[in-house]
This record gives C-alpha cells, sequence and structure tokens, in this order.
C-alpha cells in the first residue's frame, strides 16, 4: 500500500508541469545562503493550475563540502477555502529515499500595510505527527517600487504524536 | 526543512535583505534544533532572485 502511495505521488509530481497552462502565471525565487559550514539554496515556485488552486514547489539543497549534498522538497495542492483559508495536500519528499503525504490547513493574513503571516498546519498519513509552519514577513512600503527591505521569519515544527 | 519524517525538530529561519529590481541581498541565520541534539545556529549571507 505504501509504495501504492509513493507511485502515485511521484507519478502526480511527474504530470503536475503538464497540468500547469498558466505558467507565465508563475511565481517563484531562488535564494542562495553561503556560511562558513554549508551552502543552502532554496528554491520555490507556484503555479496556479485552476481557479482559487495553486501548486507550490519547494526544493532544498544542502553542500557542506564533507558529505555528499542533501536534498529535501515538498509539493502542495492549495485550495482557497475562503478569506485566505487553504485547505492542502503535501508531499514531502527526499529524492531516491522517501515521500510523506501530508494534509492540512493554511491561512494567510495581512498584518496592517506592510506585514504579512502566514502559517500551514499538516499531519502526515497516520496522524503520528504535527507540523506548524509559520512566516512572518515584513516589506515597509517605499513610494520607490524598485527598491525595498524585505524581513522574513519562517518558524518550523515537527512534533511526533505519542 | 526541518522535518525529518518523525524525528522532533524545530527550525527557524531569519532573513533580513534589500530588494532591488528582484535581487535581493541580505544577511541570514539558519537555526536548527533537534531532540536531544545540540541546536545549530548557522549565520550567514544570502542573495534571493525573484519575479
Amino acid at each position: 500500500m505504501t509504495n501504492k502511495i509513493n507511485n502515485f505521488v511521484k507519478s502526480t509530481a511527474l504530470a503536475l508541469p503538464l497540468l500547469m497552462p498558466n505558467l507565465a502565471q508563475a511565481k517563484g525565487s531562488v535564494e542562495t545562503l553561503v556560511t562558513d559550514e554549508v551552502i543552502s539554496m532554496d528554491a520555490k515556485q507556484t503555479y496556479p493550475v485552476a481557479p482559487r488552486t495553486n501548486v507550490f514547489l519547494r526544493a532544498i539543497t544542502f553542500v557542506d563540502g564533507k558529505e555528499k549534498p542533501s536534498y529535501f522538497g515538498l509539493a502542495d495542492l492549495n485550495v482557497d477555502i475562503f478569506g485566505g483559508l487553504d485547505a492542502t495536500l503535501e508531499a514531502q519528499f527526499i529524492p531516491g529515499l522517501e515521500i510523506s503525504p501530508r494534509l492540512g490547513l493554511g491561512y494567510f493574513t495581512p498584518l496592517g500595510q506592510d506585514a504579512w503571516i502566514y502559517s500551514l498546519v499538516t499531519t502526515n498519513k497516520n496522524a503520528s505527527d504535527l507540523e506548524l509552519v509559520a512566516n512572518l514577513g515584513y516589506t515597509p512600503k517605499d513610494s520607490n517600487l524598485e527598491q525595498e527591505l524585505r524581513i522574513l521569519q519562517e518558524c518550523q515544527m515537527n512534533l511526533v504524536m505519542k | 526543512m526541518s522535518n525529518e519524517f518523525g524525528h522532533e525538530v524545530s527550525a527557524q529561519k531569519l532573513r533580513a535583505g534589500y530588494n532591488i529590481n528582484g535581487v535581493e541581498l541580505g544577511v541570514g541565520v539558519d537555526i536548527k534544533e533537534i531532540k536531544d541534539q545540540k541546536t545549530q545556529v548557522v549565520p550567514g549571507l544570502y542573495v534571493k532572485l525573484s519575479n
């Protein structure tokens, strides 16, 4: 059964680009963080696939110069229910090792003119863990839109349910 | 990313940067705590490209 779920998730992930007619509307970013111990790359893409529905893809790569590069990825299908509340079907994966399908709810809301918060709560198929992701962003608005300060805090907790 | 398929773990990612025409440069800190292990605090510099 687990293999069937894994194969389904892999097949869906491979087919997703074919289901994306609005690639021109895709939003994304690539962030590279360089430290004295590790270089990490965090790539994110969001594609609208249907009204009130989008796909979010994220791939993270770590290179530390000692061991093989490590990878982590996730794919979310988000459906806007109402007022910033999303239902989320998520697949987290480490290529070649494991896939973990998850289900949850996300919520986005602006905080005043310049800040926003996004939170996502998911659980795995056995409901044996609970994951909370909270993003807090602050971008002061400036009349010069070509330059802006951006501050982001992302907090993530994974709790194992006993 | 913090989720390691069954480990109790928390991670924080702090970024402060300046965006000019879609290119963001700044400083960042990654903080990772895995239960019963030493907390990792990793500061660095980042560049972020976005559309």
